[in-house]
């Protein structure tokens, strides 16, 4: 099947992207997501896990048990999870250079690269 | 410690919880509620976690519906989305005056903790720091490992044996020196996580 891009919504893309370095729990993602977006994304709680349980449904992050930790619940991008966020991340850096090369980015359209 | 504030606000966000299908509150209820104590034990100031009381109270309602729906196999329409987010505007009624009535308690009883820097590595290692000590003022006598001077402020980190460090941030340069024993206080709400260690700010020497 072809490749589709961009098909992820903005928080599921978020958390992906934040658990791309190591598995993380809520809170962490939580701030990472933040950290990620200079800001702009604020997850509560309820848009968090309800994110994370559709992303476990799509088999695009795992939960991973800590012992040292079992009150927390971990998650890390599966190896369907990596290769989705990679054709993401593709996609934008396909849609910058296209910005570039119509020169969109000088002209104030919101964002400088 | 559990402050009257936090043990009020985790009630509050516990029986929110309710709002969610069953299966899902059973399934990552108890992780929800730990983010949520994670968020408010992790910010000081008492305007930002207004913030993150009115936000969660917003949105669960809504999240909540959302996943009513969606484990029904279908999506909300716009009309579903108004009428929770109504639901949930009666419910920020609600929890403004709850944690408004916990605030006012929990300035009345703010704890002094008495501890030593080994307990603090271990609390931001397991994950319990901001929990445990987030609003407390802390008191601790321990072994200076290094010192060094930066931006007139003086930066400490101790001798703990763990795997993580505590280091603290005093202002102005102080004549502080490797091996010393120094009495610290510092508020807990003021400490910052490192990669792995945990870093104190406006601490004073005793």
């Amino acid at each position: 099947m072809k490749k589709q891009y961009n098909q992820l919504p903005q928080v599921a893309f978020s958390i992906l992207l934040a658990l791309s370095l190591k598995e993380r729990h809520g809170y962490e993602i939580i701030k990472q997501v933040l950290e990620d977006s200079n800001g702009k994304i604020r997850l509560s709680p309820g848009a968090l896990y309800t994110s994370i349980k559709q992303l476990l449904e799509q088999e695009l992050i795992k939960e991973v048990y800590r012992e040292d930790d079992s009150r927390r619940r971990y998650y890390q991008l599966s190896a369907k999870g990596k290769a989705i966020l990679s054709a993401e991340l593709d996609y934008y850096q396909n849609t910058i250079a296209l910005a570039r090369q119509r020169q969109l980015l000088e002209i104030g359209y919101g964002f400088s690269c | 410690m559990d402050s009257p504030v936090k043990t009020r606000s985790t009630g509050l966000y516990r029986a929110a919880l309710h709002l969610y299908p069953r299966a899902f509150r059973g399934h990552y209820g108890p992780a929800m509620e730990q983010t949520f104590d994670d968020l408010l034990a992790g910010e000081p100031s008492p305007v930002k976690r207004m913030g993150i009381w009115v936000r969660a109270l917003l949105d669960t309602p809504v999240s909540a519906t959302r996943e009513h729906i969606h484990s029904k196999g279908v999506y909300m329409t716009r009309t579903a989305k108004l009428l929770t987010l109504s639901a949930s505007m009666a419910i920020l009624v609600v929890g403004i005056g709850s944690y408004w009535f916990g605030n006012l308690h929990a300035r009345e009883n703010v704890g002094i903790e008495r501890v030593n820097v080994m307990q603090l590595a271990d609390a931001m290692q397991h994950d319990s720091f901001y929990s445990n000590y987030g609003d407390a003022a802390l008191l601790f006598d321990d072994k200076i490992s290094t010192v060094t001077h930066k931006d007139n402020a003086t930066l400490v980190t101790f001798v703990t044996n763990r795997p993580y460090t505590v280091s603290c941030q005093f202002p102005g340069t102080l004549p502080l020196q490797n091996g010393q024993t120094v009495s610290v206080a510092a508020p807990g709400g003021s400490a910052d996580r490192l990669k792995a260690g945990v870093l104190l700010h406006n601490c004073l020497q005793n």
